[in-house]
């Protein structure tokens, strides 16, 4: 992590999607203190921003901004959790892939390649429509459930190559223990790798998730951001009319500029982790 | 080749059996809702099981395995079922409806940001720190990841609600008669072009970064310097030379991309009430109908599954590299 | 193709030679200055078999690709010219005009012949590709090729149907050759053009380099790191370091009696037997980095035999006998004797 700030300091851009990141950050664990009152309400329907309403009103006259700040919690900390699961599940079934090998290695391999072949959206459309889904965590394991393929055959190739390295023989040669090679000795070289692609697993998890409340597919709960968007198009009808334009693109804003910061920031990562790259 | 088909049809197997257990072993299992449903508005359990029977195709007081097996049969001849929210229309009869549809909408946008994706991709790729390639860059490493309702959204908001430039929904305008007419194919095209624009533009980005990295790494293997040292032409080098290796590898890209946007047209179809299969699979879910929509996942699974396969058949045909060695 | 350049391909005057002078190529970075050749002065007489020997990164290669102007990037020529007969100053013509000498007038063969084609197209239709590039006729174009790829041992007909991947290295390099020599160059030039291949191939392409100097008026340059293999097949033989010419004379004299020390330490470096080939760098001390201004001779940090003087002192290239030249104060100071 000490390497982190000479690259972050080296671009303008890295700094300012570092902040992006944290902003969004501090916006889902605090946000919602911010309002505890509330999400406060005006009269007027659809008021263009003011002091007041800095992104304008809804189709009932509530602070948009407001929204989009309470809405943040629920939608980012369903996708860090998905992530986590995600790169979780990825991690151990590529260890033990790749570590342990033979017929373990096939079958795993095999519900891999099975995973990846799935088509994403209709898979959680379909999923989401047969088990009722309430609750972060219930929406963090469905959003996870065939995200983890692709990491689950890096991790495995990754193993692959490395006990094949003098380090790791010499350890089995130890009879160090399979814990202690994996833990100590594997674990710590893919650490980079898994936390470059924790960020980007956060932002997939984002548009699955705003997805399926798009759709309606999930129980609506409170405000986020996916609410807002379905509202949009069902039960507000606002995306019919013109003068709703700071409560579509509050949401698609806020969803764009996660994006902008996630991979922005992953190329500054790729930069500390990798700067024999990034020289070039 | 043979063992590539092998696991094409174990996939498809796979999934069929996937989908017939994801519908019954899942806590929510439809028939058995449906069953109970119809109990309690006060059917008999005679009327309400061959109700559910009819609508399924299944008895759900017969062992699960049985019931696996008729479905299978039932499959094997093309039966997908029977639509609930369209009564007396087979599930497949609604999928022949859609899918030109999809097909149209899906591979005009393939096609599009393909096109355009490789173009400017290549000349960024070329020129590296150029105009293109430092205007370009963080637009499509941007647009290459977001969703395609959030462009949907948008466009909807701006081109069909705030300028009214182009319709709302629909595949084609209201007293146009279908038929190979001017004013159909017209009014088919003004309706397509915002749901193809979302696609295309999320898109678009991919296909520019891969061609970009793929052209810049093909201009620096060895054999572009000796095409230059026999004195090749510019043109020659481009056309001959760069562009056949560095789209080599796209290529299976973009016959992936045909079955997973069959997947991803659910959003946009929704948004532009586009009549395909998207719009087909959200209306079912939407209405509890389990058939239609078991039938859909199926079929865009399959397609994936397909264009996985022609994927890879057609890359041993492209590339002379692998084509003889290890096909078998 | 709306212009073309006409190059006339009777057999020059007499000039057909290269006349390299006072050459400086340079690699420019923000941070970095990086002279690989320093005011190179180099004549290539019409017929003759030129060695240029030296360790990696002595400038060797830069000086073929700055004849064959294709510098890689950020090398650029920063002085100097090189003079191809009537074409001119192969520095300044336009680039169109030097793409048409590059595989007509000029060829290079290069080490890595293993990837030198295309991959993705036939070997007939990458022949095809350099007489249409050249404004020649197809058809004939493969006649030619049929006849020079079996002047190579080769079988015309498979070879031109084939993809690269489908011949050995020794085919591949062997294909190169004939590919070079397609449009009767009148210089070509070979960048170590066996050190990729096996033993046995590398003899099968030197023993056809000789009966190439037999069948065609070309002249070759061939650069190497190893002394033996041009020691026994070039006419002269120019030994490069740190980016300069430090010895250039008759091969024979120069194996005799070298007059430069870093001449005599690769002479020594070749190993008694002709056996598997050796890198040379069985020389003390590493070459020096040319991104910093070097003071006095570049090799006296490694010359057994340096003198006070060679610090300070920057030797030109001094005739020493009769088309023999080096650059060592010592070696002057022993012909001023």
């Amino acid at each position: 992590m000490a390497r982190l700030w000479p690259v972050l300091k080296s671009r303008i851009s890295y700094l300012a999607a570092a902040a992006l990141l944290l902003m969004f950050a501090l916006m889902a664990i605090f946000g919602p203190m911010l309002y505890p009152h509330g999400i406060p309400q005006g009269s007027q329907f659809y008021a263009p921003p003011s002091w007041r309403y800095p992104l304008g009103t809804d189709y009932a006259g509530a602070s948009v901004l407001a929204e989009i700040i309470v809405g943040s919690r629920y939608v980012l900390f369903v996708a860090a959790l998905a992530a986590c699961f995600t790169m979780a599940i990825g991690v151990i079934v590529g260890l033990a892939s790749g570590y342990v090998g033979g017929l373990t290695d096939t079958v795993l391999m095999r519900v891999t390649d099975f995973i990846l072949t799935i088509p994403t959206y209709p898979l959680l459309i379909v999923i989401a429509a047969v088990v009722k889904i309430s609750g972060p965590i219930p929406m963090a394991i469905l959003l996870s459930i065939n995200g983890w393929g692709g990491m689950a055959r890096a991790v495995r190739s990754m193993v692959l190559s490395l006990k094949r390295r003098d380090f790791v023989e010499a350890a089995r040669s130890l009879e160090l223990g399979n814990g202690h090679i994996v833990g100590r000795q594997i674990l710590p070289l893919i650490m980079p790798y898994v936390i470059m692609h924790l960020i980007l697993a956060v932002t997939s998890s984002i548009y699955g998730e705003v997805g399926l409340f798009f759709l309606g597919l999930v129980p609506i709960q409170g405000t986020n951001w996916g609410v807002m968007l379905n509202f949009a198009f069902s039960a507000s009808g606002a995306i019919y009319v013109p003068s709703s334009v700071f409560y579509l693109m509050a949401p698609v804003g806020a969803i764009v500029l996660v994006q902008i910061g996630s991979v922005t920031f992953t190329k500054a990562l790729d930069e500390v982790f990798n700067p024999q790259i990034s020289a070039l | 080749m043979v063992r590539r088909l092998g696991t094409a049809v174990l996939m498809i197997f796979l999934v069929v059996t996937f989908t017939f257990f994801l519908l019954r072993l899942m806590p929510g299992n439809p028939t058995l809702i449906e069953y109970h449903l119809l109990l309690k508005q006060g059917d008999s359990p005679q009327a309400a099981l061959q109700y559910v029977n009819a609508l399924y195709g299944v008895n759900i007081h017969s062992p699960l395995f049985l019931q696996y097996l008729s479905y299978l049969g039932d499959l094997a001849h093309g039966n997908l079922g029977t639509s609930v929210l369209y009564p007396n229309t087979t599930v497949l009869s609604l999928v022949a409806a859609a899918l030109p549809w999809t097909v149209f909408s899906v591979g005009l946008a393939l096609t599009v940001s393909a096109i355009f994706g490789i173009l400017m991709g290549t000349v960024a790729g070329f020129k590296r720190n150029g105009l293109v390639d430092t205007l370009l860059t963080p637009v499509a490493t941007v647009l290459s990841g977001i969703p395609n309702y959030l462009t949907g959204t948008v466009f909807l908001f701006v081109f069909a609600v705030v300028l009214a430039w182009l319709p709302q929904s629909g595949a084609y305008g209201v007293g146009v008669r279908p038929g190979f007419n001017v004013p159909f194919l017209g009014s088919v095209f003004v309706h397509a072009a915002l749901p193809v624009v979302s696609y295309a533009v999320t898109q678009f980005g991919g296909w520019y970064l891969l061609m970009k990295s793929s052209t810049a790494s093909t201009l620096g293997q060895e054999f572009i310097v000796g095409a230059r040292s026999r004195g090749l032409t510019s043109s020659q080098v481009i056309y001959r030379y760069v562009m056949p290796n560095s789209l080599l590898p796209l290529f299976t890209n973009f016959v992936l991309a045909i079955g997973f946007m069959f997947g991803g047209s659910v959003f946009v179809e929704s948004i532009f009430s586009y009549p395909g299969l998207g719009y087909l699979l959200n209306q079912a879910v939407s209405n509890r109908d389990y058939s239609t929509m078991e039938g859909l996942f199926l079929i865009i699974t399959v397609a994936v599954i397909v264009s996985n396969l022609a994927a890879d058949l057609a890359y041993i045909k492209l590339d002379p590299r692998i084509s003889g060695e290890d096909v078998l | 193709m709306a212009r073309q350049h006409p190059i006339t391909t009777e057999a020059s005057s007499g000039a057909g030679a290269l006349e390299i002078t006072g050459l400086s190529v340079e690699y420019v970075t923000k941070r970095s200055r990086t002279r690989v050749i320093d005011n190179l002065t180099l004549t290539l007489q019409p017929d003759e078999m030129l060695g240029v020997v030296g360790e990696s990164g002595c400038g060797k290669s830069t000086l073929a690709y700055s004849i064959m102007r294709m510098i890689p990037p950020p090398g650029r020529p920063v002085a100097g010219a090189i003079r191809f007969g009537r074409h001119g100053d192969l520095l300044s013509v336009p680039e169109l005009y030097m793409n048409r000498l590059r595989g007509d007038r000029i060829a290079m063969i290069f080490q890595g012949a293993q990837s030198v084609f295309n991959p993705v197209r036939r070997i007939g239709r990458q022949v095809e590709d350099v007489f249409q590039a050249h404004g020649k006729d197809r058809r004939k174009g493969l006649e030619r090729a049929r006849e020079l790829l079996k002047a190579t041992q080769l079988d015309p007909g498979r070879v031109l149907k084939s993809y690269p991947h489908e011949m050995s290295g020794g085919m591949r390099q062997r294909v190169a050759i004939a590919m070079a020599l397609l449009l009767d160059p009148e210089i070509l030039i070979l960048d170590e053009p066996t050190s990729a291949l096996d033993v046995v191939s590398q003899a099968a392409i030197l023993e056809l380099l000789v009966e190439i100097r037999q069948r065609f008026h070309v002249s070759l340059i061939f650069i190497t790191h190893d002394f033996a293999v041009v020691s026994s097949h070039a006419d002269r033989i120019a030994v490069m370091y740190a980016g300069h010419i430090v010895e250039i004379g008759r091969a024979d004299e120069i194996f005799r009696v070298p007059r430069h020390p870093y001449t005599k330490g690769l002479i020594q470096a070749i190993p008694n037997i002709r056996g598997p080939l050796r890198d040379i760098r069985a020389m003390d001390g590493e070459p020096p980095d040319l991104s910093k201004e070097i003071v006095g001779c570049p090799f006296a940090p490694r010359c057994p035999e340096v003198m006070d003087a060679c610090r300070s002192y920057k030797p030109e290239l001094l005739t020493i006998a009769p088309g023999h030249e080096a650059a060592c104060i010592r070696a002057a100071m022993a012909e001023a004797q």
